[in-house]
């Protein structure tokens, strides 16, 4: 039973995760009013397997960059919730994703990055976005071109797309982390800088 | 009676030794050794500080778990190699009325740390748990505590580094706090 309560705890949480983004290949595969949105997720230096510690029942996100959207660019608070993974688009570490959007413009909020799922309380990285992708009518396919995240071993760091430097996000990266995640909850300040004093 | 005991003595030896780390620093046996240190009140919490243990996160090594010596919330280990670090876990056991139950926070992944890049000692920073919860459901959060200072941590910290090398540094640090 003590190995079993995990899983069914992880099975109950991955039951609940809601639905992704559809992904297709080519825009013949398109509904009426949708738009075919590529591009990439990039992360710098890649994510390790021991980085992440996910659950049999999760392993198809291994290496993957959740993509959230929304209509505003409105940053991915903390504690994030299972909720929130909703209209997610699964980037793959190593190649393009390819997914049908409604026709409308969007922003990318940001993106997650899957840390703990492996039963207990569930842990990920919040990586910043803030911009928004207008599609115009008529647009059938719009590549919105590579993401790229650059980050340290404490998995902070920025992005640029389209080798420009995005906006800086309003919220440094570090202040929005949590530093505590007792049982199921989590906190919004961060581990402070400790300095040498010897 | 078995039953009775089965679950005492366990929690009374990790009460007297801080969670399998002795109190007794050693000396250094290598010579990238710091000696990492700081504070975290509890008071406000479900237990006692009796565990606590912190992630290398670079370069990778074998065993990255560096578990902290404890003494009523000051925490140290003189053994730290060079490397990023980072938070990972602490704990204890339940005090009245939540005896009987261990408690385990961890930190998230994503979080800031601590960059050793040449030995020394290094004062993370005083912390304090608060009680964040209702009747319904219990949440704790910690924060920055300006108290104890370092001087009181390392007051703490000075009977066990007595006849180690450490204790001559922790003099020095503490006549530089004067």
């Amino acid at each position: 039973m003590n190995r079993a309560l995990p899983a069914l705890l992880c099975l109950l949480a991955v039951s609940c995760v809601p639905s992704k983004r559809r992904e297709v290949d080519s825009p013949t595969w398109l509904r009426s009013g949708e738009v075919l949105i590529i591009g990439r997720v990039l992360l710098t230096p890649p994510l390790t397997p021991e980085e992440q510690s996910l659950s049999w029942l999760a392993t198809d996100w291994r290496g993957k960059v959740m993509l959230v959207i929304g209509d505003e660019p409105t940053p991915i608070s903390r504690p994030f919730s299972t909720s929130e993974y909703s209209g997610r688009i699964e980037a793959p570490a190593d190649r393009e994703f390819s997914v049908a959007l409604p026709g409308a413009s969007f922003s990318v909020r940001g993106c997650v990055v899957p840390l703990d799922l492996s039963g207990g309380p569930a842990d990920q990285a919040v990586l910043p976005g803030g911009f928004r992708v207008e599609v115009k009518p008529g647009d059938v396919a719009l590549y919105i071109g590579t993401l790229h995240y650059r980050r340290d071993e404490f998995l902070e760091g920025h992005h640029r797309r389209r080798g420009r430097r995005v906006p800086p996000h309003p919220v440094r990266v570090s202040e929005a982390l949590g530093r505590f995640r007792p049982a199921a909850e989590s906190a919004d300040d961060a581990i402070p800088d400790a300095k040498a004093v010897a | 009676m078995l039953k009775l005991l089965a679950v005492p003595a366990p929690v009374f030896l990790l009460a007297a030794c801080g969670g399998g780390m002795s109190q007794q620093m050693e000396d250094p046996k290598d010579l990238d050794a710091s000696l990492v240190y700081g504070y975290i009140d509890m008071a406000d919490g479900p237990c006692w500080l009796q565990w606590f243990n912190m992630h290398q996160v670079s370069p990778k090594v074998e065993k990255p778990y560096v578990n902290f010596r404890i003494d009523e919330g000051v925490f140290y280990a003189e053994f730290v190699p060079l490397g990023s670090f980072q938070f990972h876990e602490l704990g204890g056991w339940g005090s009245f009325p939540n005896g009987n139950t261990s408690y385990n926070f961890m930190f998230p992944k994503q979080a800031e740390g601590l960059r050793i890049e040449k030995p020394g000692m290094y004062f993370i920073g005083c912390f304090k748990m608060k009680d964040l919860g209702n009747f319904f459901k219990s949440k704790y959060d910690i924060d920055i505590s300006e108290n104890p200072g370092e001087r009181e941590v390392l007051s703490k910290m000075l009977p066990h580094a007595k006849g180690t090398l450490w204790e001559q540094d922790i003099r020095r640090r503490l006549e530089a706090l004067k």
